[in-house]
């Protein structure tokens, strides 16, 4: 690499403004992706609703793992006799008509949710960045067939998919995964060759092929933590989807079998108490996937927000 | 912009035929068939149910045949329902679905544009602050809880609404509402920021410098450029108001495609599933092609570049 050299008649300026200001960010050159990410950071910091939505989301994890081991109760341990009880000193969140505690039912639901929703997110990241960056960065015609492929699955309604799958591959925790990931990956292979197409072609990446750095090192310093953004932003807003349409499906009677406790099937079972009075049994589930899906979506607009400001909204 | 409308057709007709077939063989890939629960039955008269149904003829067969039928518009007969002509069925519950996602799109199209452009214009803090927090409502509270809360409060509490099934119009309100909030919710945000966007734009000031009053400045040009993202989701929003009504339609108790198709899942009923899926994939590709076209409609850009992505 060659530097521009000086002109030999100008005016040297004076040497103390190539020393850096006392007060100056300390940031060299090779720092720059760390101080990307701190200004992202920064930005996402001053989100309120982003923060708060990181905290609950923190606080359902130790709940999630901690919450079931608080109470001396199983979430399917049944006790006829304690049935329908109101929130209470022995039953925090009350029984149901099983005489079931809902605090232990609705962390174990916290557990499938957030398993199915992180998995589910997670399965999705892995096929969509593998089928849309060969597809992306191959280009031509295998690109072409490969996105024709997607654009025609792509039209089918992700809940009506999902639930033909699920009556196929019959109820079950991974059963509902698999039906979620199985259209789950379209639109983050679409995103994903988006951004590989994108930044293929910007010049900062051409320049650095045409100085000779090699593929693999343009890769890992250019195209992926550039496209790194988007993506984590479709990721952090798959959880809530994944985690609505386990609900939806367990609502229906689709999803988890029972008597394992989904807020889906919690919210489902606990209908008959519009009528019957017992309403916290409808509210704890209730409640608590209204939570999570704002915490995750609050969290996603904000890093959304924060990774790109001109897209603010 | 005609041969563009063409190929769409073309690929919407395409996605059609790759859902039928798809389901088809997942279909006929479960093990047993519908009739194996049916113990009591005899074994002459499992054949002859299942040569009445056709599922005595071999894979392809059926499939030709299926879709033969498709072509012809005929849906086949229901195994378990009472009324077994699957025609029959969609034409009396298509009716009442339509009605309530009519409604439900049109509160959240008219709801949602009007609150986001009040919002966007910035006269009430009041307002955008109502349009934030059904935001909020909209994007964390899933449909099927909406419901639930809305039947508690207006049907079981309150008293001023039917608490399910279907008839006169105030059957209509909580299922449409609880629907419509969500893409309600989306639209307003949406619309906000794409008018804010719109009138901090120069055409606006150079309007306004023109002399041409504030209202047409505002609905003439700014919401009519505003517009454009709001008719993109429109395809996505209308899908999400199709698959909604799976669940909304059991929750109330409406007798309409939704609650059949939930119905038919439950039954294994695998020629009304089969019906369900293309009934549905039917509506939504109808859908995405007409929003597709009412974008090049109104974007003339679209037509000339003959794309929209």
């Amino acid at each position: 690499m060659s530097h521009p050299q000086p002109v030999e008649h100008a005016q040297q300026p004076p040497a103390e403004l190539f020393r850096p200001r006392a007060d100056a960010p300390a940031r060299g050159v090779s720092a720059a992706p760390a101080g990307r990410g701190r200004d992202v950071v920064r930005r996402l910091r001053q989100n309120r609703l982003a923060v708060l939505g990181f905290w609950i989301i923190a606080a359902l994890v130790v709940m999630a793992i901690v919450g079931p081991f608080l109470v001396p109760y199983a979430y399917d341990e049944q006790n006829l006799l304690e049935g329908n009880e109101p929130p209470s000193a022995r039953h925090w969140f009350g029984t149901d008509d099983f005489g079931r505690d809902v605090f232990a039912r609705t962390w174990t639901g916290a557990r499938i949710s957030l398993f199915v929703g992180f998995t589910a997110a997670f399965l999705d990241l892995v096929i969509g960045v593998i089928y849309g960056g060969t597809s992306g960065y191959t280009g031509g015609t295998t690109d072409d067939v490969m996105m024709r492929v997607v654009d025609l699955l792509y039209g089918v309604p992700h809940l009506l998919s999902t639930v033909l799958l699920m009556v196929v591959l019959g109820p079950g925790l991974f059963t509902i995964i698999l039906a979620m990931v199985a259209t789950g990956w379209l639109g983050m292979a679409r995103l994903v060759r988006g951004q590989v197409l994108q930044l293929r072609e910007l010049e900062y990446v051409q320049a650095a092929h045409a100085l000779g750095v090699p593929s693999r090192r343009v890769l890992g310093r250019h195209l992926i933590p550039n496209a790194m953004g988007p993506i984590l932003v479709n990721l952090t807003l798959t959880v809530p989807a994944a985690i609505f349409t386990e609900a939806a499906l367990s609502f229906l009677g689709l999803g988890v079998p029972l008597p394992l406790a989904s807020w889906g099937t919690m919210t489902a079972e606990a209908l008959v108490t519009i009528l019957t009075g017992q309403t916290w049994r409808l509210f704890f589930p209730a409640f608590f996937i209204s939570l999570t899906m704002f915490a995750f979506n609050a969290f996603g607009d904000g890093l959304r927000d924060a990774l790109d400001p001109r897209l603010k909204r | 912009m005609g041969a563009y409308l063409v190929r769409r057709l073309l690929t919407s007709i395409l996605t059609l035929w790759v859902i039928i077939t798809l389901t088809f063989v997942l279909m006929h890939a479960i093990p047993g068939d519908p009739f194996i629960s049916e113990a009591r039955v005899s074994p002459q008269a499992l054949d002859n149910l299942r040569r009445f149904y056709g599922l005595d003829q071999p894979l392809p067969v059926q499939y030709v045949r299926y879709l033969a039928n498709l072509a012809r518009l005929d849906l086949g007969r229901s195994i378990r329902s009472e009324v077994r002509n699957i025609n029959q069925m969609i034409a009396d519950g298509l009716p009442i679905s339509a009605l309530l996602g009519a409604e439900a799109l049109i509160l959240a199209v008219v709801g949602g544009v009007t609150l986001g452009v009040l919002a966007a214009l910035g006269h009430n803090r009041l307002l955008d602050h109502v349009s934030i927090g059904l935001a909020i409502v909209g994007i964390s509270v899933p449909s099927f809880i909406l419901a639930t809360l809305l039947i508690t409060i207006f049907a079981v509490k309150l008293g001023i609404l039917p608490v399910s099934t279907w008839g006169t119009w105030q059957h209509t309100v909580m299922p449409a509402f609880a629907l419509g909030l969500a893409p309600l919710a989306y639209l307003a945000r949406l619309t906000r920021s794409s008018m804010l966007e719109e009138l901090g734009q120069d055409y606006v000031k150079a309007a306004i410098a023109r002399g041409l009053s504030r209202w047409r400045v505002i609905l003439g040009h700014a919401l009519r450029n505003a517009l454009l993202p709001v008719v993109t989701v429109l395809g996505p929003i209308t899908a999400g108001i199709l698959t909604g009504s799976f669940i909304i339609e059991n929750i109330f108790g409406i007798p309409g495609i939704g609650k059949i198709f939930v119905l038919s899942i439950s039954d294994r009923d695998y020629p009304l599933i089969l019906s369900g899926a293309v009934v549905y994939s039917v509506l939504l590709l109808l859908t995405n092609f007409l929003v597709d076209a009412a974008y090049g409609v109104i974007d003339p850009r679209i037509r000339v570049l003959g794309k929209t992505r």
